[in-house]
């Protein structure tokens, strides 16, 4: 049994390397399409010919196109980004600094609206087509509609312009960078609105999934020894429901990365959407690519994770003996 | 064929009567498309600048205010959903052409070409599509024309496999083996037998394709990397309202409410197109 686990977690990361490959194999050449030379990023206008061919030599510029591809994956499995070519800044050094800004807001919003999803999924499912599963349900269709930027907007009137009780811009208010609660206030109207747009989604397959449960022998079985269908709910039906979960919080890596693009662009949040967005803007190709990249890589490898995981909680897991 | 049509039609009434907000829905998205088709015939036209009345609240002249310009803000609206819809349904129908094509492609002839585009669908699909849309779009230049075919060439894969998957069970059908084994010719099996086979699918998968182009569409317009002045759609309008969200926070919401309601039209009309299609799955 362990021997089987084992070879099936080598199949699954060894259908992930290609992925990955190919996936870098894009980004270069996208890079190598951009209306740009690659050196531009670390010359200055007066430096002279040699000095730009010297550097380009000790970059592999002027070597053929595949074995420019070996210097930057060397480079990128290395941790050298690259540089930008508007602000001639690191990428690693940004990416480094931006990185945790996001994670800040992403992951108190993700986990707060997966508690909360779980709570009112397994509400709406248990009393399915009551009272509790049509307002559930049907806010959560609403929900899926609604733009984040949209709803971060109206927040800001709300919170922002009206009430005035949240600030409504940037992560401190200017000579107070230090302050942990002025920090915290910064951080309210962005994470509720990650939270309310994580939730939506979540909500509708917590219920459709508790549903699938209710229906299954174990509860029928519970039900004729008379046991009270709260205990029912919690005891066994949130187990199975919770294990499936597991595979979305894997695949959800991602959006520790590009999970507030919108909502960081509204609120002035320094994280990796604003860099982002400020790159394709600015035309910052390498910027834009390195950014390509470390998504694409983190939905692969949450795939992965997911799946791993869930065949680790749940062995009985479909196809593994293929 | 005829009979199954008519069933299917007498199912989907059926089951507007029974689900009201579906039907309220339905209502909703005739009325925003005829609203759109004539919003020319508004008192104001979208780009008549006025300066003597600039960022006024809503009033009986102009029902929802007017913009920093002085522009009849409902009117734009209108013309601004024009821009929205017409991307929706553009670069729904780009994109199910391609999930289709290549779902019957891949399930049909399976094998080394089933594999090659199934794994073409992964590497696409692991680009998150926030990335993937606006990277292609500096490639492009900016427009109307720009955003319906990134929108349009970049959602195609979730359809694709679904038809996948349908024609995969498809082709076994005695009708296909017979068509097949009577001689009949490789493209004339597929549009003939496959592709009405999968169509239920695919219309299902439109409606869903039209949403999210939408909300795709207004994001990034939100973003400034979509819709460009002079044109504009209910996500550059709301680029536009968010500095003047201080003043003038009526701007936000019209075009807000739209795309809300829209999108949520659309999934509605999804969900008992499904329920018509497979009754099975539906969970009623």
């Amino acid at each position: 049994m362990r021997l089987f686990l084992l070879k099936y977690i080598l199949k699954r990361i060894l259908q992930a390397i290609p992925l990955l490959f190919i996936i870098s194999i894009i980004c270069f050449t996208l890079i190598q399409l951009a209306p740009y030379d690659a050196v531009d990023a670390m010359t200055t206008p007066n430096m002279t010919k040699k000095t730009i061919d010297l550097i380009k030599a000790r970059y592999g510029l002027d070597q053929p196109a595949y074995m420019q591809y070996f210097y930057w994956i060397k480079g990128i499995l290395s941790g050298e980004w690259g540089y930008s070519i508007v602000t001639h800044e690191s990428i690693t050094n940004d990416l480094s600094v931006r990185i945790p800004n996001t994670i800040l807001l992403v992951l108190p919003a993700y986990i707060l609206a997966l508690l909360l999803s779980i709570l009112l999924g397994l509400i709406a499912g248990a009393n399915k087509g009551k009272v509790a599963d049509k307002i559930i349900d049907g806010l959560s269709s609403f929900g899926i509609a609604i733009p984040s930027f949209w709803m971060a907007m109206i927040l800001v009137f709300i919170f922002g312009y009206l009430l005035d009780i949240f600030p409504i811009l940037g992560m401190h208010t200017v000579g107070n960078e230090e302050s942990f609660s002025d920090l915290l206030s910064h951080m309210v109207l962005p994470c509720m609105v990650l939270t309310l747009s994580f939730m939506p989604e979540l909500v509708r397959y917590v219920r459709s999934s508790t549903i699938g449960q209710l229906s299954e022998d174990y509860v029928m079985v519970q039900q004729a020894y008379g046991a009270a269908s709260s205990w029912i709910l919690f005891k066994h039906v949130l187990r199975n429901v919770l294990l499936p979960i597991i595979t979305i919080v894997g695949m959800s890596l991602p959006m520790l990365v590009t999970g507030a693009v919108v909502t960081e662009t509204v609120f002035g949040w320094p994280g990796i959407g604003t860099y982002f967005v400020k790159a394709i803007q600015g035309f910052d190709y390498p910027v834009v690519m390195a950014i390509m990249l470390l998504s694409s890589s983190l939905v692969i490898i949450g795939n992965l994770v997911s799946d791993l995981l869930y065949c680790i909680v749940d062995p009985r897991i479909k196809g593994m003996g293929e | 064929m005829a009979g199954k049509k008519n069933r299917r039609i007498k199912q989907f009434k059926d089951e507007l009567k029974r689900n009201k907000t579906a039907a309220i829905a339905l209502i909703f998205l005739i009325l925003i498309l005829l609203i759109s088709i004539f919003a020319f015939l508004s008192p104001y036209p979208p780009d008549q600048v006025d300066v003597t009345s600039v960022l006024q609240g809503p009033s009986a002249d102009h029902w929802f205010g007017t913009d920093e310009l002085g522009r009849d803000y409902f009117t734009r609206a209108l013309f601004g959903g024009r821009i929205s819809l017409t991307v929706g349904i553009l670069a729904m129908l780009i994109s199910t052409s391609i999930g289709v094509l290549v779902g019957t492609i891949s399930g049909y002839f399976g094998g080394r070409i089933d594999n090659f585009l199934m794994r073409s669908v992964d590497v696409i699909s692991s680009i998150p599509w926030m990335i993937l849309v606006t990277v292609v779009s500096i490639y492009l230049t900016p427009g109307l024309k720009a955003i319906i075919l990134v929108i349009g060439l970049f959602t195609w894969m979730s359809t694709a496999r679904l038809v996948r998957a349908e024609t995969l069970s498809v082709k076994e059908r005695e009708y296909v083996l017979y068509a097949k084994s009577s001689g009949q010719s490789l493209p004339k099996v597929i549009i003939k037998h496959i592709i009405p086979a999968v169509f239920p699918t695919f219309i299902v998968a439109s409606t869903v394709s039209i949403a999210n182009a939408i909300l795709m569409e207004s994001a990034l317009s939100f973003l400034g990397l979509g819709i460009q002045q002079p044109l504009s759609s209910w996500g550059s309008m709301l680029q536009n309202a968010q500095g003047n969200l201080g003043n003038a926070p009526y701007m936000a919401i019209l075009p807000g409410l739209l795309i809300v309601l829209t999108v949520y039209s659309f999934n509605r009309l999804g969900d008992i197109l499904r329920a018509v299609v497979e009754p099975k799955t539906s969970g009623k």
